[in-house]
């Protein structure tokens, strides 16, 4: 039998018992229900998008604007691409806590490092494509109407204000990615 | 009784007080100590299928605990800033609902300084205070004996340095 350093540590929690199976059993449904809600909420969001980019592109369609409208049809593929990347990245990985505690916390680093790391090629790469798609379509629009340097007056302030936005969206990723490197090395410099 | 549920009832007869102590180290809100020490029972009940005995049940049992405790205080939004443990000076001021809820001081201040550690630190303070020894910590841990003998040292610098009788008296006055 163990020696307890500090006796009044051990006073606590002595009529403590481990919780019946069945009602484990029902956490982990409950669990589960928890996840299938979150997936729910994330194709929702999803067919959202598609309906948005979908209606636009028929209008523009509809109105003959080709250019405007492909590029619209482009951009509900981009979030096909992202929503496809959200569901094989966010897909449950049986998780081994029996590991030692430096492996398991490393492991939960890097997964969390490298899903951060990965957020400009997955994420923002596909959504800045179709953003760019629709705002070259608008500019071709625009030059048509009344010259490139009319088009420029119009539309550089939402592309600065996009590209600022994704930049710094990219700026908060790589940082959190940063610390987590650093997490990570010093669990690695433990000895 | 199939394997798993006999090992579960093993270890439920042999570390429910320490689990439940883990839980409501880390974890200061009552409520959510109660539901963390079932994540980790739940957590615990899954991975016995997968016990495989190249290690002992104690050692599986706490790197479990230790894990799911690990991954509760990550997921935490708000939580004290850490200090390693060669950086702490004095012991930080429990919060005052814990004193009045009838524990010691020195149970709260402990737990306080539990909370206020980052990994590994805390871990082997959890193990070394349920009285496992050096290489059982570094087995769960995954830290060499070394490194382990280390914070332990450490450790019981900074309570001794704390807890003398003097302290205790004036405390109790």
């Amino acid at each position: 039998m163990s020696q307890f350093p500090i006796p009044d540590w051990a006073s606590d929690s002595d009529e403590a018992h481990f919780s019946d199976p069945a009602t484990i059993k029902s956490r982990a449904a409950k669990f589960e229900r928890t996840i299938k809600r979150r997936n729910l909420i994330e194709y929702a969001a999803g067919a959202l998008c598609f309906a948005g980019f979908g209606a636009l592109t028929w209008k523009a369609a509809q109105e003959g604007e080709f250019v405007i409208a492909n590029a619209y049809a482009f951009c509900i593929a981009c979030v096909a691409v992202v929503l496809w990347q959200l569901a094989a990245r966010g897909s449950y990985e049986p998780q081994r806590p029996e590991e030692s505690c430096l492996a398991h916390l490393r492991e939960q680093y890097q997964r969390q490092y490298e899903a951060l790391r990965g957020v400009p090629q997955w994420y923002l790469g596909p959504i800045a494509l179709g953003i760019t798609a629709v705002y070259t379509a608008m500019m071709i629009k625009f030059t048509e109407v009344g010259g490139l340097a009319k088009a420029l007056e119009g539309t550089w302030v939402p592309i600065a204000g996009t590209a600022a936005f994704f930049a710094f969206v990219w700026w908060l990723n790589w940082t959190a990615a940063r610390g987590l490197k650093k997490r990570i090395e010093q669990i690695d410099a433990l000895d | 009784m199939s394997k798993q549920a006999d090992l579960y009832r093993q270890a439920g007869e042999q570390f429910a007080a320490s689990l439940a102590r883990l839980a409501r180290a880390v974890e200061r809100d009552a409520e959510k100590a109660l539901d963390l020490e079932q994540d980790i029972h739940a957590a615990l009940w899954s991975s016995l299928s997968r016990f495989d005995e190249r290690s002992s049940l104690k050692t599986w049992v706490y790197r479990v605990a230790h894990n799911v405790a690990a991954d509760h205080v990550n997921a935490a939004t708000k939580r004290p800033k850490q200090v390693p443990l060669e950086d702490i000076g004095e012991l930080p001021s429990p919060a005052d609902p814990e004193t009045q809820a009838g524990r010691s001081i020195i149970l709260a201040q402990v737990q306080t300084l539990i909370r206020y550690l980052p990994f590994p630190d805390s871990q082997v303070m959890l193990l070394w205070l349920e009285g496992e020894s050096t290489k059982a910590i570094a087995e769960v841990t995954g830290l060499s004996p070394g490194a382990v003998g280390v914070r332990i040292h450490r450790i019981k610098k900074l309570l001794a340095a704390h807890f003398t009788p003097s302290n205790n008296e004036s405390e109790h006055a």
